[in-house]
């Protein structure tokens, strides 16, 4: 294998078989009769070399099994089954895996620079549905999931309102404020966890387990500061906190 | 708490995963979707209103709570994931994300609003009756800005579509402090003042929430959505953790005057049109006039 750093040609093309070409630099690899190219905006080319030109295999973050080379430019890349990968140097590491002559870390770039690559936006070959009934069905559960969170928030100055006029009377109004700041505080804040949860895990256990809290806290609130409360449950501040 | 960690477990996936399915129509569908919080600030203090005073404040909360399931089943039922996850995605957070300038002036451009958002949403209950109006009108004022708001987020999607999403968020952002600083400030005190602010802030400031994210969105590829938006929204939280109370100083401090507490939020819109600005001119490399 001969590996160089040198221009080629990249070309995208997307889910309709347009394809545009332009010239940029790009770390070249020579296998046997193919030549694959890791691009810097995280394309990986494959070139027979029978064939003169270059087809898109996937474009970051998608790197496909080999598929026929083809001899025309012209294909749909929504025909892959597309493993998705983030970073360009998983790119490398599937096409010359470690282990064999040709593995381990070819970039030469500082990790900063990689790393710069990772979190360049890259969403072509992505096929975004725009659109159509699965897809509006989603909006209506994340309708419906907002209305009972964001809504809960959204509430939060009428419990205000009638708790510090009735359970919490005693109390300042900032230090009423900080309780229910804490439930903003927490439904965002908490989310610097469930983010990348989600990316990795999809939304299914987070929803299921989100939708069980939010029901269970609705349900206990009332207990703490109804008018019946448990024996024991006493109209108290960290019932309130509890909530 | 419990409630505050079920929200984060509903809301951070709800944002994301329309992501998954919309690209180009993202600002729309997010804005669709983030009016559903909306119809819950209308329906729930409607139902505390009207339900406690016949039964007792546990009936009121036992509702919510029996809405809250119906529609959280709905949730877990249809949001199903479109994109596959990558295989290296890290299930932990990172701040490295924030190193971006872009990212880091759009975080603090949220953050100075919802620091501000929080504020008339929790006090404007409290201010029109210490305004003088009547509790009944005191209580409607809540669901009238959320009207507003309902607007507020599907309409400026459709438009951050077509114009831009940076564009028409700083384009809210203006006109909300335009309703904080020339309609809350001078005309709170009467009826068609107060009406037209809930309104008039519902409809602008709607779009922190619903266009906050598809912002942000544009800054990263989609399998790394929730980790971005994510993580913008656990920094902005310390606003809103800090927002209100603050406020609430404020308050005490001027002796029950709410001018001091509407200068403070005019005065967080306006930061955050500065960041905002400065963050769509940096991610366009300066470009005035180009859609982002």
């Amino acid at each position: 294998m001969r590996k160089s750093r040198d221009y080629c040609w990249h070309i995208r093309v997307d889910h309709k078989g347009n394809f545009e070409q332009e010239k940029e630099r790009a770390f070249v690899a020579h296998i046997q009769n193919e030549v694959s190219v890791l691009t810097l905006s995280h394309s990986l080319l494959i070139q027979h070399q029978n064939i003169n030109t270059f087809s898109l295999l996937a474009s970051m973050p998608y790197v496909a099994p080999l598929p026929p080379v083809s001899h025309s430019n012209r294909f749909s890349l929504a025909q892959f089954e597309l493993p998705p990968l983030q970073d360009p140097r998983d790119a490398w590491e599937l096409a010359f895996p470690s282990g064999t002559p040709y593995g381990g870390s070819y970039f030469s770039t500082s990790d900063s620079e990689s790393r710069n690559l990772i979190d360049k936006p890259f969403d072509e070959g992505v096929v975004f549905p725009e659109g159509g009934r699965r897809a509006w069905l989603v909006v209506f559960g994340s309708w419906c999931a907002l209305f009972s969170s964001l809504g809960l928030m959204n509430t939060m100055g009428a419990f205000q309102a009638y708790i510090s006029t009735h359970q919490l009377k005693h109390l300042d109004v900032a230090v009423v404020g900080w309780i229910f700041s804490l439930y903003a505080f927490l439904t965002f804040g908490a989310g610097l966890f469930v983010g990348p949860l989600f990316d990795k895990y999809g939304p299914k256990w987070l929803v299921l387990s989100g939708s069980v809290l939010v029901v269970l806290s609705m349900d206990l609130i009332g207990n703490c500061v109804g008018q019946y409360p448990f024996p024991g449950f006493d109209i108290s501040l960290p019932n309130l906190y509890f909530f | 708490m419990l409630g505050g960690i079920g929200s984060a477990l509903l809301f951070s996936p709800s944002i994301a995963i329309i992501g998954h399915y919309f690209n180009r129509r993202r600002g729309y569908a997010t804005g669709i979707a983030a009016t559903g919080g909306a119809f819950g600030g209308i329906l729930y203090p409607l139902i505390i209103q009207l339900v406690t005073p016949s039964t007792s404040f546990l009936w009121s909360t036992k509702l919510i709570a029996l809405i809250s399931l119906i529609l959280c089943g709905f949730a877990t039922v249809f949001m199903q994931p479109l994109q596959a996850p990558g295989p290296t995605a890290s299930a932990w957070p990172s701040l490295l994300i924030l190193r971006r300038p872009a990212f880091s002036l759009t975080v603090l451009g949220v953050f100075l609003l919802e620091f501000a958002l929080f504020v008339p949403l929790t006090y404007i209950t409290s201010y029109s009756r210490s305004m003088g109006f009547s509790s009944s009108v005191s209580s409607a004022v809540l669901p009238v800005l959320n009207v507003g708001s309902v607007f507020g987020r599907c309409l400026p999607g459709y438009f951050a579509d077509i114009y831009g999403r940076y564009n028409i968020a700083i384009l809210a952002i203006i006109l909300t402090a335009f309703s904080v600083f020339d309609i809350w400030l001078p005309f709170g005190h009467t009826p068609p003042g107060l009406v037209i602010f809930a309104l008039l802030f519902g409809l602008s400031s709607g779009s922190s929430i619903s266009l906050t994210p598809v912002c942000v969105g544009q800054l990263c590829p989609v399998e790394q959505y929730g980790r971005y938006y994510s993580t913008c929204f656990s920094i902005v939280s310390i606003g809103c953790l800090t927002g209100v109370p603050l406020a609430g100083m404020i308050l005490d401090a001027d002796g029950g005057i709410y001018r001091g507490l509407i200068l403070f939020v005019g005065g967080c819109y306006a930061g955050g049109l500065v960041a905002f600005t400065w963050a769509r001119l940096m991610a366009t490399n300066w470009r005035l006039k180009s859609k982002y």
